[in-house]
């Protein structure tokens, strides 16, 4: 083909299109052992956790209703469990999310300069805090205010609401990074036209950069609800997590999914039908996650559409 | 009417400067509320954790228990860890940015990627007490351990990765590609180099993440303190340290496990524990901007 | 003066498609060896995304489908059976950013030589440093501080290195994809200048230009694009002093630009 130099006759190497085929299979490699181990999971917990219901005779709908979760009985009731993580995810979000904006307000619109210099790396570290580390501070303080708070009603003062209030701290941090990112990808171009409008900053903050940052302040929350969904030794070490029955308020000690599953795994069986519905347990935490990503992957789709 | 707007303006003005003040405060909170959390814990556990002895005596010591086959665990358990979640992660990032073809494969790969991110870390926890114990047959181990918390720090990595990669501007791949060299040759001789200070920043936070993990390794590693022998040359020896099928505990273990089983002592043992914990994870935190700065200071400065 | 120089390459028909859209018709062009031919036209108008065809780029962009024949020596490339990796070592290309790499200014030059098996020795890497940098003008400036990071270099200098870099493959084209557009107008000259030393070596030249003083200064002949279609070719000269096409006319009148 082209002219071939004496001087440049190549010395013998591998390949091109050999290196690159194994370039390719290297990585791709990768993400083959990491999809297989994702399926493994998924197929796992599924078997594992359906067992409950297709060979050790429990009802799937008593089940999710049963309202008493007594494994040594052979009552296997997840309603409390599923009660008591939806409570503590929807208390700790409503309790982040006014911080978790107010955060992200201020750093993005009123001293940008603090935020992302000092602000958000901050934050950041609170994300590098463990969470037997936050379950230890809550054990000490927070139930310690539920006591001094509610006298003996908070009994010793563990319960869904110190368990709320730990998570809160715990999935701030994730909320307002996200929270940021979203605010500050508004095009400036938006604030420059509410300001020429005369609007005071307050009323473009609220009328235009966070309607129009709405999409991706929802999958911010999404994010930290996943998180605290799915938060377990921190929950545990503050939210009592003995009882395992309906819990009737905010004060009593209750169990969660990802609680229930830590208490009871060391001490069941391999095989026995308490160790099929503690997976049981896990699928319904495997099946939130893929739901919350699809929420995720919703929101993000729609959002696309608006703006094309 | 001019009074009206007057007034008008007064109030939103009002209103404007009330909000920032409300604004200003939630900052404040949130600083504050970080500054108490760190002061807290340091304050609970700093005396324990300097007296003598506490860093190097064993768990199993009756007059003061330490925390010494604790510590050495955690970083045991992070260096295997790290040696197979980093490679990985390092492969998986460059095939999604330089080779993954458009399709469902990639789709998918993707997809588990994500799912692997927002799982719970205890029922990763949970699936390795089953897979790598049971099926796999590595027993409670430090290998158990290792593999399960690889799972959970895949997706952090990789994305770090990823962006990393994504950040080297697009000329350079270009240019090498257009001197008839290959992506591989690409990606690990140009835009690994370019990448590294992020990723290395990346790949150090990351590991304080892991770090402070314990969910994932109650059932995989264990949560009884190891009895651990330094003299010990057996590497097949349950007491040898370095032997990776042996069953492990954690600092961040330790902790929920002195407070799942009250008793005298514990309580202080634990926050001992815990401002360690909390000291290294700081540590992390500054060695990765340290390293990642420093390195891509080497590289600019030549 | 085409038929008196070896022709290079041609281009029969080439068309560039983005998923369904067409973003260059069908174009016939034909470049010689010595010569400097200038792609110019209004921005958008498909003149880059042809220069990606010649060293076959394009196959690096997703989506992107060239229709087709470029015949390179006689042999047509566009083809999936072709080695890419060897088609580039014989056809350069140097963009529109100087796009040293983070290595010094000899890693830069011996980068892909070594990658390609070229290099046996160190008495011919520092003959091929030393010849590569002197034919892009370069030696005189860097050849004291060789084992400098590129990056301490100006824009003209990147950029008149990135083309040592290139010649240090011994190619017979070179592609240049707006080469100037990021550099002064004093780096600008020294660029030019060098390309037309290259040109003289025998070397076959493309430059991608939306600069028409640029075009006139350095090429042989001139191929005006506009929306995606080659409207017109011909020497140089004659494309600036008697254009024909009347969107020709428009645009050097400036009617649009």
């Amino acid at each position: 083909m082209a002219k071939t130099k004496e001087e440049y006759k190549d010395k013998k190497m591998m390949p091109k299109g050999q290196l690159e085929s194994v370039g390719l299979g290297l990585t791709g490699a990768c993400v083959a052992v990491v999809a297989i181990v994702v399926v493994a999971l998924i197929f796992m917990v599924a078997q594992q956790g359906l067992t409950t219901f297709f060979a050790d005779g429990i009802g799937f709908g008593s089940f999710i209703t049963g309202q008493n979760w007594i494994p040594s009985d052979g009552r296997f009731g997840a309603l409390p469990l599923i009660v008591g993580s939806f409570s503590v995810t929807l208390l700790s979000t409503l309790f982040t999310l006014p911080i978790a904006l107010g955060s992200a307000i201020f750093v993005v619109e009123i001293q940008p300069g603090f935020g992302r210099k000092i602000f958000q790396p901050l934050v950041e570290l609170l994300v590098g805090i463990p969470s037997v580390v936050y379950g230890l501070i809550g054990l000490t303080v927070v139930n310690a205010a539920m006591r001094s708070i509610f006298g003996a009603a908070a009994g010793t003062g563990a319960g869904i609401l110190s368990g709320a209030i730990v998570l809160a701290v715990m999935i701030l941090p994730t909320v307002t990074t996200l929270s940021i990112d979203a605010l500050a990808a508004v095009p400036n171009a938006y604030r420059e036209g509410s300001y020429a409008l005369g609007c005071t900053r307050w009323q473009t903050v609220w009328h235009v950069v966070l309607k129009s940052a709405m999409p991706s302040l929802m999958t911010a929350v999404i994010m930290g609800m996943t998180r605290a969904f799915g938060e377990t030794l921190a929950v545990q070490m503050v939210i009592g997590g003995v009882e395992k029955s309906m819990p009737a308020g905010l004060l009593d000690p209750a169990a969660t999914l990802t609680t229930a599953l830590t208490s009871g795994l060391s001490n069941a069986t391999t095989g026995s039908v308490e160790y099929h519905a503690l997976w049981s347990l896990g699928l319904i935490l495997l099946a939130m996650s893929l739901f919350f990503i699809l929420i995720i992957h919703l929101i993000g789709s729609k959002g696309a559409a608006k703006h094309d | 009417m001019t009074r009206d707007l007057d007034a008008h303006a007064a109030k939103i003005g009002k209103q404007d400067k009330i909000a920032t003040g409300i604004l200003t405060l939630i900052v404040g909170l949130v600083l504050a509320l970080l500054a108490a959390i760190v002061v807290y814990i340091l304050f609970q556990g700093l005396g324990k954790m300097l007296t003598p002895g506490f860093l190097t005596n064993s768990p199993l010591d009756d007059e003061n228990p330490g925390i010494s086959f604790e510590l050495f665990d955690s970083f045991y358990m992070l260096l295997w860890t790290l040696l197979f979640s980093v490679p990985i992660s390092l492969g998986a990032a460059i095939f999604l940015v330089e080779y993954a073809p458009e399709n469902w494969v990639t789709a998918a790969a993707k997809t588990a990627i994500e799912t692997l991110s927002s799982l719970p870390s205890i029922v990763v926890g949970m699936f390795g007490s089953l897979f790598f114990v049971v099926v796999c047959n590595f027993h409670v181990s430090i290998l158990s351990g290792a593999l399960a918390l690889t799972m959970f720090n895949i997706p952090i990595l990789v994305r770090t990765i990823q962006q990393a990669l994504e950040d080297v501007p697009r000329s350079q791949r270009d240019a090498s590609l257009a001197m008839g060299l290959t992506r591989w040759e690409t990606t690990t001789k140009i835009l690994l180099p370019a990448a590294m200070p992020a990723i290395v920043t990346g790949v150090v936070i990351s590991a304080g993440r892991v770090f402070g993990e314990a969910a994932a390794l109650i059932f995989t590693s264990g949560s009884a303190p190891a009895r651990l022998n330094f003299a010990s040359t057996n590497f097949g020896s349950p007491t040898n340290p370095w032997n990776i099928f042996r069953p492990a505990e954690t600092m961040a273990v330790h902790i929920w496990k002195l407070r799942m089983e009250p008793s005298q002592g514990n309580d202080v043992i634990a926050w001992g524990c815990a401002a360690m914990l909390m000291i290294c994870i700081l540590l992390f935190n500054v060695l990765a901007r340290v390293l990642g700065k420093a390195l891509a200071k080497k590289m600019t400065a030549e | 003066m085409t038929n008196t120089r070896d022709i290079i390459l041609t281009t029969e028909d080439v068309t560039v498609t983005y998923g369904t859209h067409e973003a260059l018709h069908p174009t016939n062009l034909t470049f010689a060896a010595g010569e400097v031919t200038a792609l110019i036209g209004p921005s958008g108008c498909g003149k880059s995304t042809f220069l990606r065809c010649l060293n076959l780029m394009n196959r690096e962009i997703p989506h992107c489908a060239v229709g087709g024949h470029i015949n390179y020596h006689g042999h047509d490339i566009n083809t999936p059976k072709e080695n890419l990796y060897e088609l580039r070592k014989s056809i350069g290309m140097v963009f529109q950013q100087p796009t040293p790499f983070r290595k010094s200014i000899r890693e830069n030059i011996l980068f892909a030589p070594k990658r390609h098996g070229r290099i046996r020795s160190k008495e011919q890497a520092d003959e091929l440093v030393e010849t590569s940098l002197k034919q892009a003008a370069l030696w005189d400036e860097v050849k004291d501080k060789l084992d400098r990071s590129a990056y301490a270099l100006s824009g003209g200098q990147q950029q008149r290195l990135c083309i040592a870099r290139t010649l240090a493959m011994k190619p017979d084209v070179i592609l240049y994809d707006e080469p100037c557009s990021a550099l002064d107008p004093l780096s600008t000259m020294s660029v030019e200048e060098t390309i037309r030393d290259i040109a003289s070596t025998g070397i076959c030249e493309a430059i991608v230009t939306h600069n028409m003083e640029q075009a006139t200064r350095v090429s042989d002949r001139t191929a005006f694009f506009y929306v995606g279609d080659m409207v017109e070719t011909g020497p140089t000269k004659q494309i600036f002093s008697n254009p024909k096409d009347q969107k020709l006319v428009d645009y050097l009148t400036g009617r649009f630009g």
